[in-house]
Order: structure tokens, then sequence, then C-alpha cells
């Protein structure tokens, strides 16, 4: 088995040595470094469960708070997160359809949309806000946008109070009826943003298989049409779905030639696989997203800590049964001490990706003064599973849109989606809506 | 667009129209319609009605649409009163009870009417595509190949989404620009493993020279002694020994015969050796050829200059000098290839071979269109096989073999909309049923995919291609016939962890202390258990009725270490190293059937303790078809458990009936709870127990219908009364996996069929399956207008 720790320090050991990046190299050459502004990254990640919310929110409003229990994993990067609180997803609630909470926090998180009970037939939520961001601004890089996740998708099994169980396993959403699947390997996230190391320079062979490859996609792409009119109902939209992932694949394979992938930077390797210890798991993951952002490869990243629900056991912190069930805490201390750690222990990856950016240089600054980061769940307690006052919090200062280091409440019942317009627009989105949202989030820029 | 949650098969509703039937004379009916329009058109009459019911609509019995319709609105109007959801309470006027069953018989006759006057559906299956295990089988028997740890291209495919418990119905199986780009990716190696590509005309030869060939100077770093290096990259797409050849000229004063080394990707290829300098290679040789065996994929060959290094001391000592020109390396192979050689899988594609020049598109055209038939289970036009030809053609140039320009229009078969989806084209519809016949060769396929969950075998296309598969006495022959194949293990494996919802238990995580452990071993003899049941229930033409109880299961050590089965002496559960399980006899009492398997306790468990609730949940779900609507809304269970147990003292039961003296929850969970109060003696890992906490185990229950039970082995026999809902529901469950589609209201007479013909067959399961094979939405598609009510709901 080869030595996967090792893999990861490989790739760690190129990461902050990179400081010149293509966009400036290519798109802004002879520009002057100072007129050029860097464009904003837009990164969400999603923690499972809801939280310990005794222990997770600050005590006070402004820059003079102390940190909470849970949130002192994040002292070393106090200055670069914003603690926010009042922060509501309303679509997620039950509103007539009782059980599914799970499956409606995961499908609203970035849709704001209200999950259909679909009780077996075709999923519906909304289109997410890093899929409004990709259809708009992903076309300005390489890749529009990446899904990953550091967990399999569950085994099929009965549907949660009729709600199918794809709705846990994706935040982002294409189309209402669309889920986009996320990337688990690293591996296969970092073949994406750079060249394949294995191979040499691109021989007359590849050149050959890649013409040979399009020539099919162009059969299948025929085919399917000649089939959509001889059919009709829902067989049509099955047609539609595949017409869409050929024309995407053949986009894929044009922007490769046309544009094709960077070689690694010297001294980063590709990572071997999927790492067994599961906090070098989501560290890899993570770094796969710094590289993305660093190279513009994407702007767009969405990173699953987690499936929703998530039966995840992290023994070292004293959850040797499912994070899901221990949730479930009735109020029991016991529990509650360890969802606390749990949440701290993620709360703590995430300070270990912000303190990565920030270690990039990048313009003026650095790669986190561009990115627009979001954090959290989409339940606020894993017993109660409300979606009131969620345990949210924002990094970055997304080219000037955000200013961190600062504790804000807003009113209960503030829109979530609120936050994801502010974020949109900060990436150059100016007329934006999501969901239920009620227009930007106030009081955002300080 | 049609809500799915009413459309849905409701049960529940089904089997209380039985009961009111008998309760009630149809003389206490006569007001039926006059206690509908008082009761309920205020909120669901006119334009704008509550809930899109329009309860008005109830008359119109003209189109076959329509009469559905109605039948639905009645059915989901019984279904709410009965339930109590309707009229709501702060309504008036409210009815009494007279008047209630009064109504409820009026609906009843009504409903029983519109059935009578309504010609059984088909209902419509959206295409399917091929989920990973069916492609993984098609692929299979399509070529040959088969999948392992080693190689399987198939394992990086997004996760397959479920519906209704299965991972095969065609609305959740959405495809991504993921998938497909995995599945190309999937069919170029597949099809690489399975043909053979080069050597089947003799060995080829290449050539490198002039820009094709690299010069690495030597370097002169002191003691190291790197010589000029001549390099070429070469493809190679068939494994095998290959010969390598150089032309060279000396420089002046190097000797002529001087020897030459060959490294190959930076090694020497003889003993694999890698330095990392320019003079790895292989022994010297003096004629300067070399075999070697190449892989395929991408290769750097090299020869230089052989140097021989001194021995003495450590460092080392050049004793040729000077250098030398290669010209040109020459690559012939694979050498020694012979047909009889051949993979079977690429006998099975290449069934004609072109002999000359000239007939290469012909040969082609006869292999495409054998390989296009098997993939898209049914006959290919000429047509569809000239646009693959297009393929080969554009392919079949520069030198590149046959079988190599063959692999361009195969993998655009295996990515084809044909291939992928189970398309079932549209056909002239029945005007009396609003269906047509499938083909027979959508027929085949639904049998084999229902089967086996693959691509038809030779049998069921000649009998396709010969269009005797619509006779129902050749299907049932050909189910008897499937059913034996080896090949039907895919349904015993696929549908049993499905039907039993026992997925979880691969990620279950029991609280040690609670529960004990859960080892790999344990888990993976839990989780066969039942499988291993169902499929020697169908391999024996044993009755269904043994899954709710026998005296026998499949166990190996593990299980009956958890099961503590005393003085197990069978040898050949005992000690068997390869853990099989194997069929043992049961002492009377504990175990039996699957509701007492442990992985089914343990997939309705919480890590740290049971659930009477899930457990309850389940036999209504899975066992007898009646599922419970989900928890009103905004109901919290046990959140807190301070409040209700502050001294520690309470069981679980005591705290459960205090949740159950709620009146909104009452009237479900006293259909649940007692359920699962039955199997309080396993514990969450289906160990037996006496005690919890030091509190004795309360395993007996009283039903809703008053019969009362004390412990899990007389609540089987409790269950064991109610066989023909087992058997309906068991009906239902394969049914939907065999159509891929979640059930409808109207499919409860094709359920109620089938069921009844099983139990005709002595409850036999494969008679239970070959009536799901010969039933009429298994035979039937209705057309694309949805059958049912454009919008209906229950709210």
């Amino acid at each position: 088995m080869p030595d996967l720790r090792l893999s990861r320090r490989t790739v760690l050991r190129g990461l902050g040595t990179l400081i010149a990046l293509p966009w400036l190299e290519s798109a802004h050459a002879g520009t002057p470094a100072a007129a050029a502004k860097p464009p904003v990254r837009l990164g969400y990640i999603y923690v499972p469960n809801g939280v310990n919310s005794w222990k997770w929110f600050l005590d006070k409003e402004g820059t003079d708070f102390t940190l909470s229990p849970t949130l002192t994993a994040l002292a070393e990067v106090r200055a670069d997160v914003l603690f926010t609180s009042g922060l509501c997803l309303d679509p997620a609630r039950g509103h007539g359809d009782g059980g599914g909470e799970h499956n409606r926090a995961t499908a609203g998180f970035l849709t704001c949309a209200h999950a259909m009970r679909n009780n077996g037939g075709e999923p519906r939520a909304g289109i997410s806000v890093d899929q409004l961001a990709a259809a708009a601004i992903g076309g300005a890089t390489r890749i529009a946008s990446l899904q990953l996740a550091c967990e399999p998708p569950r085994p099929p099994g009965m549907c949660d109070a009729g709600y199918s169980g794809v709705y846990r396993n994706s935040v982002s959403w294409r189309t209402p009826t669309s889920p986009v699947p996320n990337e688990i390997n690293p591996r296969k996230v970092f073949l994406r943003l750079f060249a394949d190391p294995a191979q040499g320079a691109a021989s007359v062979g590849q050149a050959r298989a890649v013409m040979l490859r399009r020539s099919v996609l162009d059969l299948a792409l025929a085919d399917a049409k000649r089939v959509l009119p001889t059919l009709s109902g829902s067989d049509r939209n099955k047609v539609d779905e595949y017409l869409h992932s050929v024309r995407t694949v053949e986009q894929q394979i044009q922007a490769a030639e046309s544009n094709p992938p960077p070689p690694a930077p010297a001294g980063i390797a590709a990572p071997s696989g999927v790492p067994v210890d599961v906090g070098e798991y989501l560290k890899l993951m993570m770094d796969m997203m710094v590289l993305a952002f660093q190279s513009d490869a994407t702007r767009i990243v969405s990173l699953m800590f987690a499936n929703e629900g998530s039966d995840r056991t992290m023994p070292w912190l004293g959850l040797t049964t499912s994070h899901h069930w221990t949730g479930h805490h009735e109020k029991k201390p016991d529990k509650l001490e360890i969802i606390h750690r749990v949440d701290k222990w993620y709360a703590e990856q995430f300070c270990y990706l912000v303190k990565r950016l920030r270690g990039i240089k990048e313009g003026s600054g650095t790669l986190l003064d561009h990115c627009g980061l979001m954090y959290g769940c989409a339940i606020r307690d894993g017993n109660l599973h409300d979606n009131t006052n969620l345990p949210i919090l924002v990094a970055g200062r997304a080219g000037g849109a955000i200013a961190p280091g600062r504790s804000v409440k807003w009113p209960n019942e503030t829109p979530l989606a609120n936050l994801h317009v502010s974020l949109l627009r900060a990436a150059g989105m100016p007329d934006v809506k999501v969901g239920d949202s009620t227009g930007p989030l106030s009081r955002l820029a300080g | 667009m049609p809500t799915p949650s009413t459309r849905r098969f409701r049960p529940l509703a089904a089997r209380a129209l039985v009961c009111v039937a008998l309760a009630t004379a149809s003389a206490l009916a006569a007001d039926g319609p006059e206690l509908l329009r008082t009761l309920c058109f205020k909120c669901h009459a006119g334009e704008k009605v509550k809930g899109d019911l329009h309860l008005d609509r109830w008359t119109d019995r003209g189109s076959l649409a329509a009469k559905i319709t109605a039948r639905d609105l009645l059915a989901s109007a019984l279904g709410q009163m009965q339930r109590s959801e309707m009229p709501p309470a702060k309504a008036s006027p409210q009815p009494d009870s007279a008047q209630r069953a009064s109504l409820a018989a009026w609906l009843t006759a009504q409903i029983a009417d519109l059935d009578r006057i309504t010609p059984v559906q088909a209902g419509r299956v959206t295409m399917r595509r091929l989920n990973r295990e069916e492609f993984r089988a098609t692929i299979r028997d399509l070529i040959g190949i088969g999948f392992d740890r080693d190689f399987d291209p198939t394992r990086d495919f997004p996760a397959d989404g479920a519906g209704h418990g299965f991972d095969n119905i065609g609305n959740v199986l959405t495809t991504s620009p993921l998938l497909l780009e995995r599945a190309l990716a999937a069919v170029e190696a597949i099809l690489a493993k399975a043909v053979v590509v080069d050597g089947l005309g003799g060995p080829r030869t290449w050539t490198l020279a002039g820009k094709q060939l690299a010069f690495t100077p030597p370097t002169k770093a002191p003691g190291v002694p790197n010589p000029g290096r001549w390099s070429g990259q070469i493809e190679i797409r068939q494994e095998g020994d290959y010969r390598l050849r150089a032309s060279v000229r000396p420089d002046a004063g190097t000797p002529k015969d001087a020897p030459l080394a060959w490294s190959i990707d930076f090694q020497d290829p003889q003993t694999g050796t890698k330095r990392g300098d320019q003079a790895t290679g292989s022994a010297p040789s003096a004629s300067g050829e070399i075999t070697v065996k190449l892989a395929r994929g991408s290769h750097d060959l090299a020869v230089f200059l052989h140097r021989e290094t001194g021995k003495s001391g450590a460092t080392p000592v050049a004793v040729v000098t000077g250098d030398l020109t290669v010209d040109a390396i020459e690559i012939q192979g694979p050498l020694g290839f012979t047909p009889d050689k051949l993979p079977a899988s690429h006998r099975r594609i290449f069934i004609a071979r072109p002999t000359t020049a000239g007939d290469r598109s012909t040969a082609a055209q006869q292999v495409l269109t054998a390989f296009a038939r098997r993939a898209f289970r049914r006959p290919v036009t000429a047509d569809e096989v000239a646009r693959y030809l297009t393929l080969f053609t554009a392919a079949d140039r520069d030198g590149e073999s046959f079988e190599g320009a063959m692999l361009t229009p195969l993998a655009a078969i295996l990515v084809a909309p044909s291939f992928l989806y189970r398309i079932e084209a549209d056909r002239p519809l029945d005007a009396a049923t609003g269906a047509y016949a499938l083909d027979c060769h959508a027929l085949a396929a639904r049998l084999s995919y229902f089967l086996w969950s693959s691509m038809p075998d030779e049998e069921l296309f000649r009998l396709a291609d010969a269009g005797t598969l619509s006779d129902p006495a050749v299907i049932a022959a050909q189910v008897t016939r499937m059913l034996a194949d080896p090949k039907a293990e895919a349904l015993t494996r696929i549908f049993v962890p499905q039907w039993l919802q026992i997925g979880a238990v691969e990620t279950f995580t029991p609280d040690h202390q609670q529960a004990g452990e859960l080892g790999t071993n344990l888990r993976t003899a839990m989780m066969e258990e039942p499988v291993a049941l169902f499929a020697h229930l169908l391999r024996a033409n044993r009755s269904l009725l043994e899954l709710l109880d026998a005296d026998y299961s499949f166990i190996n050590e593990d299980l009956a270490k958890l099961y503590e089965i005393p003085g197990i002496k069978d040898p050949e559960v005992k000690g068997r190293k390869d853990r099989t399980l194997v069929k043992a006899t049961l002492p009377s009492g504990r175990r039996g059937g699957v509701l007492t398997m442990a992985a089914v306790l343990t997939a309705t468990s919480y890590p740290d303790r049971t659930s009477a609730v899930r457990r309850g949940k389940f036999v209504l779900e899975a066992i007898l078809g009646a599922a419970p609507p989900p928890p009103p809304p905004e109901v919290q269970p046990l959140i807190d458990a301070a409040k209700t147990d502050k001294a520690g003292k309470i069981s679980l039961r005591q705290r459960l009936e205090q949740h159950r003296a709620d009146a909104t929850c009452a009237s479900c969970h006293a259909r649940m709870d007692p359920l699962g109060f039955g199997f309080e003696n396993y514990n969450p890992l289906g160990k037996w127990r006496d005690k919890e906490s030091n509190l004795a185990i309360d395993a007996s229950g009283t039903l809703p219908d008053g019969r009362s039970f004390k412990g899990p082995s007389d609540l089987k026999k409790l269950l064991l009364e109610r066989k023909d809902d087992f058997t309906r529901c068991l009906s239902e469950k394969l049914l939907t996996y065999a159509l891929g589609r979640g059930l409808e209201s109207f499919d409860r007479r094709s359920v109620a069929a089938i069921a009844a013909a099983a139990k005709a067959g002595d409850h036999r399961l494969s008679a239970l399956i070959t009536a799901i094979c010969l039933s009429h939405p298994f035979r039937q598609r209705s057309g694309p207008e949805p059958a049912g009510p454009a919008a209906l709901s229950t709210r």
C-alpha cells in the first residue's frame, strides 16, 4: 500500500511556493499588477448534522469578543473570519412536509429552495449558488466549478420520510432536478487541475486518441438527437440529461486541447488516492481546493466534509459511534460534549484552509483576501433539526466585500440566502437572485 | 405535474376499504353524494380548492384518465377520512360516526364500481439508464470481461440514486457529465483489455529515426560514466515481447563492435534496476539487439554505448571511451503471438476478420452489426451500422490494424444511448387500455434485467427474433430457465438487501459498551444471511412464507456465536476457514426468518439502543406493506432525556408510552410500537438479551386489533396469520424492482392478481416471480400521456 501520508506531504511541499498566478501571466500580461484586480474565488464548506450550539456562538458582537469553546479552534485566524449569528434557512423547514430535515438541509444549503418530498420520484430542489456562479463566471477559467466531498455516498436504501438519499449527498444542483455528484478522490481532482505527470508530453498517439474520442462523442450526440423525437414524457428528460452530459464532456475535451492543464508546479506530486486518516483526507481535499484557486483552474469550489446524516466515527475524539446518531443527543451531557469536540475538530480543519490561503501571496495581498469562504451547517442542533440561527462562518475578504475579524448578529430569521447574494455580487454577479433572499446582507463590509 | 405523494400506492387505504365494505350495508350509503357535498365541498370544489383536491370532479367517468382521476379522488377522500385527517377538527359541520360509516360505505362502493369499468393500467416506466451493477453485468455478458479488485474501471462511477428503496428506478437514475466521462474512460479501458489490436497479422515493425530520436549528450561529471544517450518514444498497445535493434555509426576512435546497452523507461529492462543516471542499462549486447517485454502504454526506449565499470574501489572506472551516433531504432513485435492466445473476449467481438485489404469494410460491418445488436438488445438497421462504420473508416489509416481501427466504433456503441439506456420505443396504443404490448426485444430485456441484472442471452434473443416471447407459456418457461441460471444470483444479491433496508449495516457503528463489537467478518455474514435464505427458497422451489419463519437459517461460526446457538457441532459450520454460510437447523424459539436476523435487527437500531419504533415501522413497511405516513410536521421524538427520565429509571418503553399519550402520535404509534416491542429481546446487534440496564425486557404487546403476544416467536405466529398481507407486500416490492418505477394507485389490481397467483402456486417464491413476469404492467406500457390524474394532493 502506498504511503498516503507521504503523498500529502509531497503535495504540501509545493504549496505556498507558487506565487505567479496564471491569471496574472496570461490575461493581464503587460498590465501593471496593481491595476489588475485578482478575481474573487468562492468556496463553500459543508459540515453535517448540526452542532452543539451552546458551545458554538460567541458572547457578543463587534471585535471585542471572546471566542467560544468551539470556535477557539479558529484563534489563529480570528482576524480573517466573520463570526455570524442570526442567519436562517427557512426553506429547509418542514412547511407541512414533516420529517426529512437532513435532506432538506443539504439540498437547501446552497439553493435556499425547499426540497420536494419526492417519494421515489425525480428529486427537485433549486439551482445552487455555486452553479449560478459557474454559469455566470465559470467560463473565465478552465474548469467552471468543482464539487468535492470527503465521504462516499450512502448505500441505497429506504428513503428518509419520503426524500431520496441523493438530497443528502449533494449541496450543488445544476438544475432543480439535477444534483451534481461530488468527486471524492483527491487524485482525480489533481488530475483535473494539472497534466498527468505520468504522461510525458502529448504524443502523436494521444492526440489521435483525443481525436477519436471526440468522434465517438459526436456520434453519441447525433444518436441521442435522432432518438429524441421518437420519445415522449419523462423519457425526453432523460435524453436531455444525456445530451447535456455529452456536450459537457466534449467541451471539456475541447478546452483541454485549446487550454491544456498546466504541468503541476515543481515539487508537487499527484496524491495517490484517498488517505485512510480522516484528518489527512480533509486536509488533502482542502489542498486541492487551494491549488485550484491558486492556479486559477477554477474560482468556484464546494466541499462537503461529510454527507448529511454522516455516520462517521472519530474515535480520537471519543466519538466511537455514528456522528449523526450522537447528534440526536437528547440533551445528554456526554453526547453534547462529544458533539462539541467534533464541531471543534471540524473547525480546526477549516482553520487549516484559511491559514493556507492566507499564506499565499496574490497581487498586493494574499489569496485569502480574494476569497469568500462560507463554512457551516444548514441544521443548528442535531437533536431539534432546526434551521434558525445557523452555525455559519465566513472567511476571507472577497475582494473587499467582507470585513472579517468581527462578530455580527443579524436579526433572527435573516435569510442565509442574503449572504449568498452578497458573495455572488462580490464575485461579479450584481443582479443575482437566490431562493428566499430579500437582498444582500447588511453590515458585511463593516 | 402529478404530485407523487398522492398517486402512489396506498395499501393502507386498500385494506381499510375491505373492512368498511364488510361492516356496512349499501343502504347506509344512499346519502353518500350529499355527505360528500356538505362535508368536503366547502374547501374541495370549484375553481380554487385546498390541496389541489377537486372532489367535485368525482362524477366524470368519460375518458380513461377521468376514471382514474375519479378513483384517486375518492380513494384519497376515504383514506383521509379514515385516518381522521379530514374533515379538519376545527371545520364544521363535523360528521357523526354514523355519517362517517355511511360516507365510507358509499365511497367504497364507488371505488369498486370505478374499478369494474376501468381497464387495468400498465403504467409508464421511464427509460432506465443501466445502473452500475447492470453496466458491469452487461459488459461481462456482452464482452466476457470480468471485474475484480485489480481491474474495475467502474469503481469511480458516481453513485446511482435510489427511489422507493431500490437503485434501478428510471426516474431517479440521472446522468451527469461526471458519469459520462467515467463511462467513456471505462469503455476505453474495457476494450483495451478485451481486444488484441496488434500482432494478429504477424509482428509489426516501427522505425524511429531522424527527429523521432533525441540525443542527450554525455555528462562530464567526474567519476560518473554517463554516455551519450539516444532515445525515442513509442506507444505500445499490445503487451508482449518486442525486439529492439539500433543502427549505429561508431565515432572515430570507438571500436566497431563496441557493445550497446538498452534502457527502457530509464530502467534496466532485464533487472528492473533504476539508478536514475543515464547509464542505467541492460547487460551489453554486441549485436546491439535486445528482446524485451513491453506493457501497454507509452515507453521511452534508449540506447547507448555500454561502459564497463571497474570493480576496484568505490569509484567506477570507465573502460570504453568514445561515443557513437544512432541513426534509427527499429522495434518489432509483438513476437510469437498466435491466434490461439486470443482472449475469449476478443473472439466474442471479432466474429469476422479481413483476409485481404479490400474486404476490411465488409468485415467491419459484420462485426459491428453483430455487436450492436447484442449491445442494443434489439435488431439494428443497416443505416445505424453505417454510422458506426464511418468511425471505422476514419480510424482505418496510417497503417492502423483492423482491430485497432475497430476500437473507435466499438467504444461509440458502448456509450450510445441505445446501450446505456433501456429504451422502449413507443408503439401504437390499444384504445381500450391506453397501453401497448412491449415488443419482444423490450420484453426480453425486462426479463433479463429483472432476473439477471444483465442483457438477454442468445436464447432470449432467438425467442424475441421469432416473436414467440409474447406467449405467456414461453415467458413462464423462460423464467424457470433463467432462475436456474447462475446469473440469477443478481436478483437475490441486489433485491434482498434493498428490500430489507440492510444497506445501513455496512456503515453501522455500534456503541461498544451498549451493543458489543461488530467486526468485518460478522458484518459480512450478517449481510449475507437473508440473501442466502432467499436464494435457497428460489433454488429449492420453496414457499416465500419461510422468509417470515423457518426452523433453519444460513450461518457461519461468526453468526452462530452471535446467536449463541449452543453446541453447534456441525463440522460444516464450525471451523470453516472461508466463513461461507451453510444451512443449519436452528433451535426453536429465538431465531428463524428474516425478522430475527441480525442484519434486520441491526439496521433498525440506533448505535446505542434498539428502537421499537423503527423495528415496528420496518415490519409495517417491508413485511405487511402498510407503511405509516411520515410523522406530522415539527414533531420531535424524545427531545430531552432529562425531562422524561430524571432519575434514569424509566425504561425506553415507558418513555415511548408517554409519547403515545399524545393523540396526534397515537394512531400510528399504536400500530408501530407493539410490533417493535415484540423484538426487544434482541439488542442493537441482534444478540439475545433478557435484561437491559438491569430492567427486565418486556417483549409482550397488543396489536391494534386486540390480539396479544408474548415475545418474538409469539409475534411471528400472529404475523404468519397475515400471510396474505406479506405475500402482497413482497409482490409490491418485487414488482417495483422488476418495473423500475414506483407503484401507482392503479397498480393495486395488478398486485392483487400477482399475489393471488403466488398463493395459488403454494406461495412458492418462483410462482410469485413468474406471476410478476406475466403481469400486465410487466408486459405492457401505457402511452406517453400520464394515465393518472393531472394533479392531486392529499394535503
